[in-house]
């Protein structure tokens, strides 16, 4: 099933893990390779394209970014740096970020996976591996002999 | 209701994962997120996990960090021509955005008055105590270092091992063991075959050939076993060949001297082989080489035997060893109209040391017609580019030598030599 607008832009409808429906431009969910391959497959004549793996909630901010970098092909860079450096602050914690960039990964969008890749590396930079372990919930599995073992190698590093 | 169903199981996903660790069944994501971290933090969140430790350590994670192998930040330069203690570095950043340079000097804890770099490969470098420190060969201390991760590992000395004798040498009757000679020890890392590297070592074998002819035994240090083994027996060689300031390519180490035959060792087979060379003019006693290089696996050549020296050919090794041919020909008589600097004007036109430069190092692009020697004037250092024959300044290189000696007549450059020049690879290998 696929819908036209009046500008002639062709419409598809994204299904989310939880059933949520989104109609969008076919150029802007085609940022997803993913999507992109579907589409070309003849997937998305029928009905909507499920995707299996993104939550609504997720999706919708997938969509979101999909939408400003397609649009935005022209536009500024720089406001466009700014846009993305907002938008994933909106995602506020490692959670939220960590399900966008399981979503960017499975719809293989690389823009989408390099900010947010990089907004997370971002929030540990210069962190004392304590301080990673309780911000992402890691347990320390090493004995206090292998940890000193690693840190003695390593030594600059920690100072 | 199905709205309502959907959101609650949306909230249990959301709990589920805030009690699990980041990426718990990712190895790939998270090591998309570790590849943006800075060394220094990589290096310290090899603590976080054993999982962490493990990735962060990983040959694949190594290469996913810094792809191309090939692809030199920089080079290192001896900050004194001459060899004294403590030992220091210029650098050159290639980089567009410049590198900083990895160190000035390199201390370690058995070596604190200083220690030299020997050769550089592929991002690790193989260094030895400083010459100046008073100590004889027999004790210096050899090591493997990286710059990038700075760290180091003491080899353990060659001549603490055995030999047995063999082959077309004999040993000589006891107590008339001739004190070992160390011809020269060459690093072999290529982190495209293998995570870990090889030492080759040519010293003086325990014993003479048979007609008299003074015998080399090789020795291989493999970093996966951390100890040395004998290599083939005993063998004669004809003075004069030399096993200094090797040059690895292709997984081979390759020597070259001023004179007598110039030999390569395929370290893998452990074959040693002659290398065949261009022919040195009749008029020239000795081969007048000005660089000895590799860059993506070619290995390159240049003799300037005629005035002008500006006009000179880069040779590269074919790939079956037959032989030497042109790459590429090189003339720099626009550069030196450009730089007047490198030209000693006063000089006769026929002199061969009218146009001062050396060759810092002939860089092979992916592009071929990339491909670019790097030239070391009076004052600057200027990429080149093969094909198109144009040029550029890449950075104002200026050491205290140097302006010392420009107001010298003869010679008005600190001469940069092809084997005291190091490449900084930056690399994520282990020791």
């Amino acid at each position: 099933m696929s819908i036209t607008t009046e500008n002639n832009e062709k419409m598809i409808t994204l299904m989310s893990s939880d059933g949520e429906e989104f109609v969008v431009e076919e150029a802007v969910a085609a940022q997803s390779q993913t999507i992109k391959h579907l589409i070309e497959d003849g997937c998305s004549t029928e009905g909507s394209i499920p995707l299996p793996n993104v939550t609504g909630r997720v999706l919708s901010e997938v969509i979101q970014y999909c939408k400003k970098h397609s649009s935005s092909d022209d536009k500024e860079e720089k406001e466009l740096e700014a846009w993305d450096a907002e938008f994933v602050k909106a995602a506020d914690d490692h959670v939220a970020l960590t399900d966008l960039m399981m979503a960017a990964n499975f719809l293989d969008i690389k823009g989408l996976l390099d900010l947010v890749a990089q907004t997370l590396a971002n929030m540990i930079t210069g962190k004392s591996p304590e301080e990673v372990r309780r911000m992402w919930n890691i347990k320390n599995d090493f004995t206090p002999e292998e940890a000193e073992k690693v840190r003695k190698e390593n030594q600059w590093a920690f100072e | 209701m199905q709205y309502s169903i959907a959101r609650k199981s949306s909230q249990l996903m959301l709990l589920k994962q805030l009690t699990e660790a980041i990426f718990d069944n990712n190895d790939d994501l998270l090591i998309e997120v570790l590849a943006r971290l800075p060394v220094k933090s990589l290096l310290q969140f090899k603590t976080v996990s054993k999982r962490w430790l493990h990735l962060i350590s990983s040959p694949e994670f190594c290469r996913r960090l810094y792809p191309d192998h090939h692809s030199a930040s920089g080079i290192l330069v001896p900050e004194k021509s001459s060899l004294s203690s403590p030992y220091r570095y210029d650098f050159i950043s290639l980089n567009p955005k410049p590198t900083p340079a990895p160190f000035k000097a390199l201390r370690l804890p058995d070596d604190p008055s200083g220690i030299t770099i020997l050769q550089s490969c592929n991002g690790l470098l193989l260094c030895c105590t400083s010459i100046s420190t008073g100590t004889i060969p027999e004790v210096y201390n050899y090591y493997v270092y990286n710059p990038t991760t700075k760290q180091s590992v003491t080899i353990p000395h060659p001549f603490r091992t055995t030999t047995k004798t063999s082959g077309p040498c004999h040993g000589l009757m006891e107590g008339t063991r001739r004190p070992r000679h160390l011809y020269g020890l060459s690093l072999a890392f290529d982190p495209e075959k293998s995570p870990y590297y090889k030492i080759v070592c040519i010293r003086s074998a325990d014993s003479v050939s048979d007609i008299g002819v003074s015998c080399l035994q090789i020795e291989i240090y493999s970093s996966q076993t951390r100890s040395w083994k004998q290599s083939g027996g005993p063998f004669p060689v004809n003075s004069g060949a030399l096993f200094q300031h090797g040059v690895f390519c292709n997984g081979a180490i390759h020597w070259i001297g001023s004179w007598g035959s110039c030999f390569y060792f395929k370290v893998e087979e452990e074959q040693l082989q002659e290398m065949p060379m261009p022919q040195v003019p009749e008029d020239r006693e000795e081969r007048r080489c000005v660089y000895f290089g590799e860059s993506r696996g070619h290995l390159h050549l240049v003799e300037i035997y005629k005035s002008p020296s500006t006009h000179f050919d880069v040779y590269e090794m074919k790939k079956d060893y037959s032989g030497w041919f042109v790459k590429y020909k090189v003339d720099l008589d626009a550069v030196a109209t450009a730089f007047p600097t490198m030209v000693r004007s006063h000089s006769h036109p026929a002199d061969l040391n009218r146009y001062v430069f050396d060759i810092v190092s002939v860089e092979r692009e992916a592009k071929d017609d990339e491909s670019r020697v790097l030239l070391h004037i009076p004052g600057a250092i200027l990429s080149y580019n093969l094909k198109e024959k144009s040029f550029k300044k890449i950075s104002d290189f200026v050491s205290v030598a140097i302006e010392v000696k420009s107001f010298i007549v003869e010679g008005s450059i600190r001469s940069l030599k092809w084997w005291g020049l190091y490449k900084f690879v930056e690399s994520f290998y282990a020791v």
